[in-house]
């Protein structure tokens, strides 16, 4: 099928359609469960894989600049004695 | 012990721990009577309300130790503290009502636990705010931790105020159903377990971060008293 | 007494120079007016509703008019260095913290007294019968909003963002006084069927206390010399 802004645009509101279709009868609670379970690890395991990468990055980052930094205060203070 | 081995021997071991609890989790543990599968969400959301707690709860005892002998290393740890507490918090705060839509047919309802666990999660957001954009200084250091000092006792007229105006809501049965089966509550620690080992994991790695951003404000200080050029 | 003294004086200090300003009155006076617009415009219904809703527009009320006041209970004091002189003085900082948070519970009260009349009569809810109860719960919360806020509003002094993170740490703070005291207004006209009200007014009291008692004993490890 050739892809038009409107097939996009169809796409992009499919989930939606279906969070709509939700509340309304013809998901039962049943089938909602599977689905709601897998969401659930999904969250559980991408918030903590950010968390872990942020915090490894920013600690990286920490450690180079303290490095830069300490080379040039040793060349600053050196010839000072 | 080498030290280039050893956060990969963590890493391994936190892996492994990870791993064999999910294996208990989805083909160990008997699938719940009434609720179904989506009963599976309880071992690491329930884990995780707790280490929420226990986040805020360092946090607590951190900022009263800043408060109390003013050296830096308090305030960095209560901040780690706040910081792995939150991630916590936003893991229960979302898995709780995937879990409540299907189970109860509502997404979330104005429980004592569940408003208590929402408000904290507010009041530490601001803790974390105020520490991470509300400047530089020793004396936002002191007023996050007043903050974060004022909001445990919150806990308790927030949990006692929502009881009595709960009157008009719908009661929640407790969510375990009462009965565990030996083997859930053998699954259950064993998340707990995992989840706590984690949650340890973390708040050491970020106390360090925090230990290393504040040396290197330090010595940029240090740099630019000298007459450095950054 | 010497505690008793401080307060009274700084009390005094603050009121006087308030009265002769102007400015943070007539500001408040008029807020207390916009605020009642804003409220009344929202929700103008059947007179029923209008009764079930006046105990949730009251309390609002009440934070915004907080929030003004205790924004602003440094404000005059960080020109010129004034807060530095203040905090240097030997007056006990406990006893200036409690002098502050009189301060801040006389504006609200003022603005809340204003306003509340008015948008019971824009909203046809006969307060007459329950006046001094409901009276009695709003002064009670505004202690606990004040209790919480003066503190924090330190802050103000050299945070950035101070003016969006103040109402960011002080609401969720105040949450249980805002729970508790709608309830008991709510209870009181009769609209909420909850417990007695004095159960909810015992627990905004308690709240008092146990802030006051805190700020008290923390606010000297609050300032920066």
């Amino acid at each position: 099928m050739k892809s038009s802004p409107k097939t996009f645009l169809a796409a992009l509101l499919l989930p939606a359609l279906a969070l709509a279709e939700d509340d309304s009868a013809a998901v039962s609670l049943t089938d909602m469960r599977h689905q709601h379970l897998w969401i659930a690890y999904a969250i559980i395991w991408g918030l903590v894989f950010v968390f872990v990468a942020r915090t490894a990055m920013r600690q990286a980052q920490t450690q180079r600049e303290l490095d830069q930094l300490a080379s040039r205060l040793d060349a600053l203070e050196k010839p000072h004695g | 012990m080498n030290h280039a081995l050893r956060p990969m021997l963590l890493s391994a071991t936190l892996a492994l721990l990870v791993g064999v609890a999910h294996y208990l989790v989805f083909a160990y543990a008997p699938v719940e009577v009434t609720m179904g599968v989506v009963q599976k969400i309880f071992y690491f959301h329930v884990s995780s309300a707790y280490v929420c707690y226990l986040g805020f709860l360092l946090c607590f005892i951190g900022s009263l130790g800043y408060l109390f002998t003013r050296k830096g290393r308090w305030d960095a740890f209560a901040l780690a503290a706040a910081e792995t507490g939150l991630l916590f918090g936003l893991i229960v705060l979302t898995t709780g009502p995937l879990w409540a839509r299907p189970v109860w047919g509502l997404w979330w309802v104005w429980e004592p636990r569940l408003t208590s666990l929402a408000l904290l999660f507010l009041m530490f957001g601001a803790y974390f705010v105020l520490q991470n954009f509300g400047g530089a200084g020793e004396g936002i250091r002191r007023m996050a931790a007043a903050l974060a000092v004022f909001a445990t006792p919150n806990i308790y007229f927030v949990h006692v105020a929502v009881e009595r105006w709960g009157g008009i809501h719908p009661q929640i049965k407790e969510k375990t159903g009462g009965g565990l089966t030996p083997e859930m509550r053998s699954v259950f620690f064993f998340a707990i377990a995992t989840v706590l080992t984690l949650f340890i994991v973390l708040l050491v790695q970020r106390y360090r971060m925090h230990l290393h951003l504040r040396l290197l404000s330090a010595s940029r200080r240090r740099f630019s008293r000298l007459g450095g050029e950054s | 007494m010497r505690l008793g003294r401080t307060i009274a004086v700084l009390y005094r200090k603050d009121l006087r120079v308030e009265l002769r300003a102007k400015d943070t009155l007539v500001m408040l006076g008029f807020f207390a007016l916009v605020l009642v617009m804003v409220f009344t415009f929202g929700f103008s219904l059947d007179p029923a509703t209008n009764r079930r809703v006046f105990p949730s527009i009251v309390w609002a009320l009440l934070l915004f008019a907080g929030t003004l006041a205790v924004g602003r209970t440094f404000a005059r004091e960080s020109k010129d260095g004034a807060f530095t002189a203040l905090v240097l003085s030997p007056a006990h900082r406990g006893g200036l913290l409690l002098a502050k948070t009189l301060v801040n519970v006389t504006l609200t009260t003022l603005v809340v007294a204003l306003a509340v009349p008015v948008v019971a009569v824009m909203m046809r809810v006969d307060l007459m019968p329950v006046l001094l109860p409901v009276a009695a719960q709003l002064f009670l919360g505004a202690w606990g909003f004040a209790l919480v806020g003066t503190p924090l509003a330190v802050m103000a002094v050299n945070a950035r963002f101070a003016e969006v993170l103040l109402p960011m740490l002080v609401f969720p703070l105040v949450s249980p006084v805002l729970i508790a005291g709608v309830t008991a207004t709510g209870a009181t006209l009769g609209t909420i069927a909850a417990d007695d009200p004095a159960t909810f007014v015992r627990l905004m009291a308690a709240f008092d206390l146990v802030y006051a008692v805190g700020g008290y004993v923390l606010f000297d490890r609050l300032l920066t010399e």
